[in-house]
């Protein structure tokens, strides 16, 4: 009974956080749009194209694995942000974060990249591995400081269980992570700026060059579910980040705020870089960032 | 009494009387002849092996005094047990000889047939007679014995050789006489005991001087009879000059027979003087196996190695005297070198002088020579069962008791510069295509066959008799042991008959071993467990390979038995026979792969360092007393230390830890594809039981220096890290998919070798689980390769693509394996890596643990490109028609798929036995959580696994993947009601005609990005630095074997200054 009344309450929170997901995304690009001068699309255009994609009448595929990738690819976005207590304290905002620890959730995160990648590449064209290849790349680089920091505050806990790491930091702004552990929120930071995808790190997707990269063979339905995946995937890493590093949210507002705010970390770099190289974002993650990851472990340490 | 009537003198009489009839008999025929001398030495060998039973049961050694007359007037002879065995195996190997010669028209010659009966009439001489002029007159015999026969020879290097060699002859006798004719003087005595008796009398102040110049004379004499170093330029030109027959009749005739001599002799001096023979000795051992690396023509390597192996004789022998080393060692090593070398002499009796070049593929097609090539070198490399490992273990652990490590040291390395050049005989011999070598007649091949097998035989028997332990085996390892051999034996029986005859007895012992209690709670039980599910899976998908026949199965199960041999050892002996087995059957299994020779041998050679450095480890526990690794819990201080280092060293090279890693990739790639999964499954994994065994027993590897305490287990466990970061970086440039699995195979040890080493029960669940699981994922995938390498005949990964469409239910179990490999949630690889970063970070191994996740990462690249490039993407044009794997190999994946299921669900099934592994060798350390189900360093909760850091619930998480996956596969129906499918041309291409598939497959340099970025670090430090150091021994030993000029008045030049540097020696003593 209480699982099935968990498993209501998050896939309410599952909705919501797809809503709110397809909603920043909007607004990020309403803002990036108002940067350079241009107008822009309504900031609800992510629901609009969501819908246009569901209802395409002709599909194309290329075999049962192709199907496997926006599937898994979903899968693994909203199992992430199960896997994530959103609202700590608050039952129903818990979700299922008791079935795992940071750990899980960390290597969880690869779930719907692999999945992407081998859907992605059924589809033949071969602009998918060269993307996909990128993609991995670059996560491989910049999952170092991410690691470093996470390892710091773990070690500074004493758990690894996200629950643990949020209440940890209670009792105002001044006990969060981001405030006493400055060297690991430092690496953690600068590596979302990687995970996220967006510029000086796009180059995965790298418009102009290799289209869309690994989705480039998907249209119609797929790419609404992949699309569906992606806005909750986008999400449950702020709420992680929210949760290591700004203390959590006691309510749905405060989640949303704070979701807000960290999101937009990344698309402040976004509207003034262009874009790296692979081999150059790689060198970029593995050398400051990754030696601040560094400090921040020593601090830990001793 | 019959050893009443016959005396033996006869074993004088009978061969020197029939050598003066021989023209006589041989008017009745050649054949006739040739039965006569066999029946000769037949005699010789009945009568003898009857005294020496006789004399070994009880009986007083017979003393024979000639004519019945008194010494001096009369000569004495004694016959004891060890008079009696040299004789034996001279004889018997003579009587091979016999056999050897009898097909040879040009070796017919009565006169060769005298000249033979000659020269072991010399040898028995020299091994029974108590008198020092007689040994004199002995050694005349069979030296001039020796140049005839070399003379006989109608070669004009046979000639020169010959020349030489009396040459050097003639110096060595008259130093002998002086040496004689001094002692005679100063004693008054010629007969050894007299001469004994009257020294332990006589003053040693007056004596001195002349004993040490006596001591110089014999020692020079000798070691140019024996053909030590610097003085065994002759003895080399001859072994490469004359025909390899007579060489072998020299060393197991004469040469043994100054051995006997010459340790007789040493009787007379001072035991302490007996350490300048043994340095000579051994020099000449290490260096002449040094030496022998840089030779390219086989009769003159023998030559170097027959020099060697005398050389340890020789250096063993005042070890003997003083009591320190035990005689039947020496003797066992005695007959080893006589039998094998005789064998091998033989078998390079093969056509003309042949380089090692030109031994490519002579015994390819040729079976019988093939094994006795084997079993020979074998047994010269001392490896199980053969005699020689037997001796070398024996005198070793003695050395060991009377402190004489620079002595192990110096042994271990010189047998390890004979595996260099031995294994490169033996894989030219056997590789590539059939050459055009002439056969042999019948008769030579059969007598190294005899010799092979009295090895074989006697090994075993000798073992057996001699060390109760080791016929104490389980009932498994017997019949593993036996069916291997047999198969062995029947090496081209047909794939089909030997596959499932292989099949049927590892099921049979599967049922044995279950039917009688497996107990999965101990670390032998786990393993044992391991092994044979590896080795069943392995044997089920060895049924679709047409090529293995007979040979690759019987060693298979060879390999099984040496397996479960080290996993179930309790003493240090079978422990290290069992890995001493493994490590042989498996250099042979990876050189039947097609381009398997040379990395077998570089195997080979890195196997034989890593075996010595753990026998090493071992023989540190002997000097205490301690034969077991249980009881190495008793050492303390440096001899912990010491014994830890050693193996510890000893299992990283095996286990190819970075630095030592380069033995693995090209061995687990060349060897046939089926065996690299059991390979990397299981016997990749013995080491990792070494390791456990020791951390248990020999704690942390404690290094104190001023004050400060390091434990060294700590840097075995970054080892692991960094074994696992760097194999895995080097398996994302790899084109062939065979090559990077087997990086990958070995960067996966290395997060075992990082668990094991943290040395908590939480690290060893990490470790076990992990080194279990490996077994399930990597298995898997290198069979799912395996099948694709069958189908598509490549490795290369650019040449194939797309085959998802062809081979379904392949793809799908590699998908399986990648994600376990991977460590994503929920298979059991993220329930490894959890338990190894809680571990890590449990001990505060923080940067520990932080390598390991980012090794983990770059995992994905190359299991990425892995799939991609195999599996997805285009379809080959001429993959179009290719079928799915053969059904045996996807049986084997499907078991395999279980146990990767099952771990992955229920990792209880691992972490509890685990759990009492660790309990017994760890204690109680760091477990709490009163009440509930434990595993190592934490406590399951229902389906939860809790540890002090973390938690994870593999059943939850399946669930909710399950129910995501099928929410989402949902909303992608609903989404996508009706796709239609497409050609794999049909593609987003900008409106262009895409090309081909072979140019749109991205496959090649797939992760160029990376290279770009850590090539430079990467780009084969290690095989730099390995080719650097074999490169530099090589150098060494292309000048040192400089001095052989191949003249033989500098040959008497080295002889003269010898005898100076040991005359300035002995005076300065």
């Amino acid at each position: 009974m209480e699982l099935l009344l968990q498993i209501l309450w998050s896939s309410i929170g599952v909705l919501i956080a797809v809503a709110y997901g397809l909603l920043t995304g909007g607004i990020v690009r309403k803002l990036f749009a108002r940067i350079q001068g241009r107008v822009g699309p309504p900031v609800y255009q992510g629901f609009i194209d969501l819908g246009k994609n569901f209802f395409v009448r002709d599909n194309i595929s290329h075999g049962p694995m192709f199907y496997f990738g926006p599937a898994l690819r979903t899968a693994g976005g909203v199992g992430i942000f199960l896997f994530i207590p959103a609202i700590v304290g608050w039952a129903p905002g818990e979700n299922f974060s008791f079935a795992g620890d940071l750990l899980l959730v960390m290597y969880f995160m690869f779930f719907g990249s692999l999945g992407m990648a081998l859907g992605g590449s059924a589809g033949g064209h071969p602009h998918t591995p060269i993307g996909a290849g990128r993609g991995l790349s670059q996560m491989t680089a910049f999952e170092v400081p991410f690691i470093l920091a996470v390892i710091a505050l773990v070690a500074d806990t004493g758990s690894f269980s996200v629950h643990d790491l949020t209440l940890a930091q209670a009792g105002g702004f001044l006990e969060w992570n981001l405030l006493t552990h400055p060297f690991a929120a430092a690496a953690a930071f600068i590596a979302m700026l990687g995970m996220n995808g967006y510029a000086p790190f796009n180059v995965v997707g790298a418009p102009n060059e290799i289209p869309v990269g690994p989705m480039t063979e998907y249209q119609g339905g797929f790419i609404a579910t992949l699309g569906t995946g992606r806005a909750i995937f986008a999400i449950a890493k702020m709420i992680l980040f929210m949760d290591l590093f700004l203390g959590g949210a006691t309510s749905i507002l405060e989640a949303f705020i704070k979701v807000f705010v960290i999101y937009m970390w990344s698309v402040a770099v976004a509207a003034v870089f262009p874009r790296y190289r692979v081999d150059q974002s790689m060198r970029f993650f593995l050398g400051w960032p990754a030696l601040i990851g560094v400090v921040a472990v020593l601090l830990a340490l001793f | 009494m019959v050893a009443n009537l016959l005396d033996p003198i006869l074993l004088f009489a009978l061969p020197m009387g029939v050598a003066f009839l021989l023209p006589l008999i041989d008017k009745l025929g050649r054949s006739v002849t040739h039965a006569v001398h066999l029946l000769v030495l037949a005699a010789m060998f009945g009568l003898t092996g009857w005294w020496t039973w006789q004399l070994a049961h009880g009986m007083a050694p017979i003393e024979i005094q000639t004519g019945g007359w008194a010494p001096p007037i009369g000569i004495a002879l004694r016959l004891g047990v060890t008079e009696g065995l040299l004789a034996l195996f001279a004889q018997g190997a003579a009587l091979f000889g016999a056999v050897y010669l009898w097909g040879r028209e040009e070796h017919g010659d009565i006169r060769a047939i005298a000249l033979q009966l000659a020269l072991v009439v010399g040898a028995l001489g020299l091994f029974m007679t108590r008198d020092l002029f007689n040994i004199f007159v002995f050694v005349e015999i069979t030296g001039i014995a020796t140049y005839a026969l070399a003379m006989l020879g109608r070669e004009d290097s046979a000639l020169e050789a010959g020349f030489k060699y009396m040459l050097m002859g003639s110096a060595a006798s008259i130093f002998l006489l002086l040496g004689i004719a001094l002692l005679y003087k100063h004693t008054g005595h010629l007969n050894l005991d007299a001469m004994q008796a009257a020294l332990a009398q006589g003053s040693p102040a007056a004596l001195s001087v002349a004993l040490g110049l006596v001591f110089m004379l014999v020692l020079v004499s000798f070691a140019a009879e024996l053909k030590l170093f610097p003085v065994n330029g002759p003895g080399l030109d001859m072994y490469e000059g004359v025909d390899p027959g007579v060489s072998a009749l020299m060393v197991v005739t004469s040469v043994n027979g100054y051995l006997y001599a010459f340790y007789k002799v040493l009787a007379v001096f001072p035991a302490e003087w007996g350490t300048t023979v043994s340095v000579l000795g051994m020099v000449t051992f290490v260096g002449a196996n040094l030496m022998a690396n840089r030779q390219t023509q086989v009769r003159r390597m023998l030559g170097y190695s027959s020099s060697a192996q005398v050389g340890l004789l020789v250096a063993l022998l005042p070890m003997v005297r003083a009591g320190h080393v035990h005689m039947l060692p020496v003797l066992l090593l005695i007959a080893n070198h006589t039998f094998a070398k005789s064998a091998l002499l033989w078998l390079a009796g093969q056509g003309e002088k042949l380089s090692l070049v030109e031994w490519r593929g002579v015994f390819s097609g040729r079976t019988i020579q093939r094994l006795t090539l084997t079993a020979a070198v074998l047994a010269i490399t001392g490896l199980p069962p053969f005699p020689g490992f037997f001796g070398k273990w024996e005198v070793l652990t003695d050395l060991s008791a009377h402190g004489g490590a620079w002595w192990i040291g110096a042994i271990l390395l010189g047998s390890l510069l004979e595996f260099g050049y031995y294994f490169k005989w033996l894989h030219y011999a056997h590789q590539g295509e059939e050459s055009d070598v002439p056969q042999v007649p019948v008769s030579a091949q059969i007598a190294p066959a005899l010799s092979a097998a009295v090895l074989l035989v006697g090994g075993l028997g000798m073992s057996l008799w001699r060390f109760p332990e080791l016929a104490n085996l389980s009932l498994p390892v017997a019949v593993l042991l036996g069916a291997g051999l047999a198969l062995v034996l029947v090496r081209e029986l047909s794939s089909v008959v030997s596959s499932g005859l292989a099949l049927l007895v590892v099921l049979g012992v599967v049922g044995v071993t279950v039917g009688a209690g497996l107990e999965l709670n101990t670390l032998a039980g786990l393993f044992t467990a391991l092994a044979l599910a590896g080795g069943t899976v392995t044997a089920i998908a060895a049924l679709s390979v047409p090529t293995l026949k007979g040979a690759y199965h019987g060693l298979f199960l060879l390999l099984l038995s040496s397996v479960l041999m080290v996993v179930q050892s309790e003493h240090s002996l079978t422990f290290f026979v069992g890995w001493e087995l493994m490590t042989w059957t498996s250099y042979l299994l990876i050189a039947q792969g097609r381009e398997g020779a040379r990395p077998a041998w570089v195997y080979m050679l890195f196997s034989g360092a890593a075996g010595f450095l753990l026998l090493g480890g071992l023989l540190v526990g002997y000097a205490h007393g301690v034969d077991s690794f249980s009881g190495m819990e008793a050492l303390t201080g440096s001899a912990q230390l010491a014994a830890w280092s050693l193996l510890v060293l000893g299992i990283l090279v095996k286990i190819g830890t970075v630095g030592a890693h380069v033995w693995a990739p090209d061995a687990y790639t060349e060897s046939p594809d089926v065996y690299t999964a059991f390979l990397s499954g299981v016997i990749s994994k013995v080491p990792v039981f070494a390791l456990v065994l020791v951390l248990a027993h020999l704690g942390t590897g404690a290094l104190t220096m001023g004050g400060y305490t390091f434990e060294l287990h700590h840097l075995v466990a970054w080892l692991g890290g960094l074994t696992a970061l760097g194999m895995s970086l080097l398996a994302l440039f790899q084109e062939d998919a065979k090559k990077l699995l087997a990086y990958s195979s070995v960067g996966q040890l290395g997060y075992v070798v990082a668990g094991v080493a943290i040395l908590s029960p939480l690290g060893w669940a990490a470790g076990l689980y992990h080194a279990v699981h490996h077994l399930g994922f990597k298995a898997m995938l290198l069979l799912v390769l395996a099948g694709v390498i069958h189908r598509t005949g490549t490795r290369k990964m650019y040449e194939m693509g797309g085959l998802i469409a062809r081979m379904p239910l392949s793809f799908f179990i590699a998908m399986i394996g990648i994600i376990a490999l991977a460590g994503v949630p929920p298979l059991g690889g993220f329930v490894g890596k959890w338990l190894l970063y809680n571990a890590l970070v449990e001990e505060g191994w923080l940067f520990l643990a932080a390598l390991m996740m980012f090794s983990s990462l770059v995992a994905f690249l190359y299991l990425y490109r892995f799939i991609h490039t195999i599996f997805l993407g285009q379809l080959k044009t001429r993959h179009r028609e290719i079928k799915e794997a053969p059904l045996p190999y996807l049986l084997a994946e499907v078991a395999l798929l279980g146990l990767v299921g099952l771990v992955s669900v229920w990792p209880q099934a691992v972490l509890s036995p685990v759990n009492a592994i660790a309990h017994s060798y760890l204690g109680g350390r760091g477990l709490g959580f009163e009440g509930e189900l434990v595993f190592p360093g934490g406590v399951v909760r229902g389906s939860e696994l809790v540890t002090s850091f973390g938690s994870y619930d593999p059943v939850v998480t399946m669930l909710v993947v399950a129910l995501v996956f099928v929410l989402s596969a949902g909303l992608l129906w609903v989404s996508v009601p009706r796709a239609r499918r497409v050609g794999q041309l049909d593609i987003a291409f900008a409106g262009e005609v895409p090309p081909p598939p072979e140019e749109i497959h991205f496959a090649f340099d797939f992760h160029r990005p990376y290279e770009r970025v850590f090539g430079a670090v990467l780009r084969g430090q290690a095989v730099k630095f390995w080719r650097g150091f074999g490169d530099a021994v090589e150098a060494i030993a292309e000048t040192s074997r400089g001095i052989y000029s191949g003249d033989g008045q500098t040959y008497l030049v080295y002889f003269f200054g010898l005898a100076v540097l040991l005359g300035a020696l002995q005076m300065g003593l």
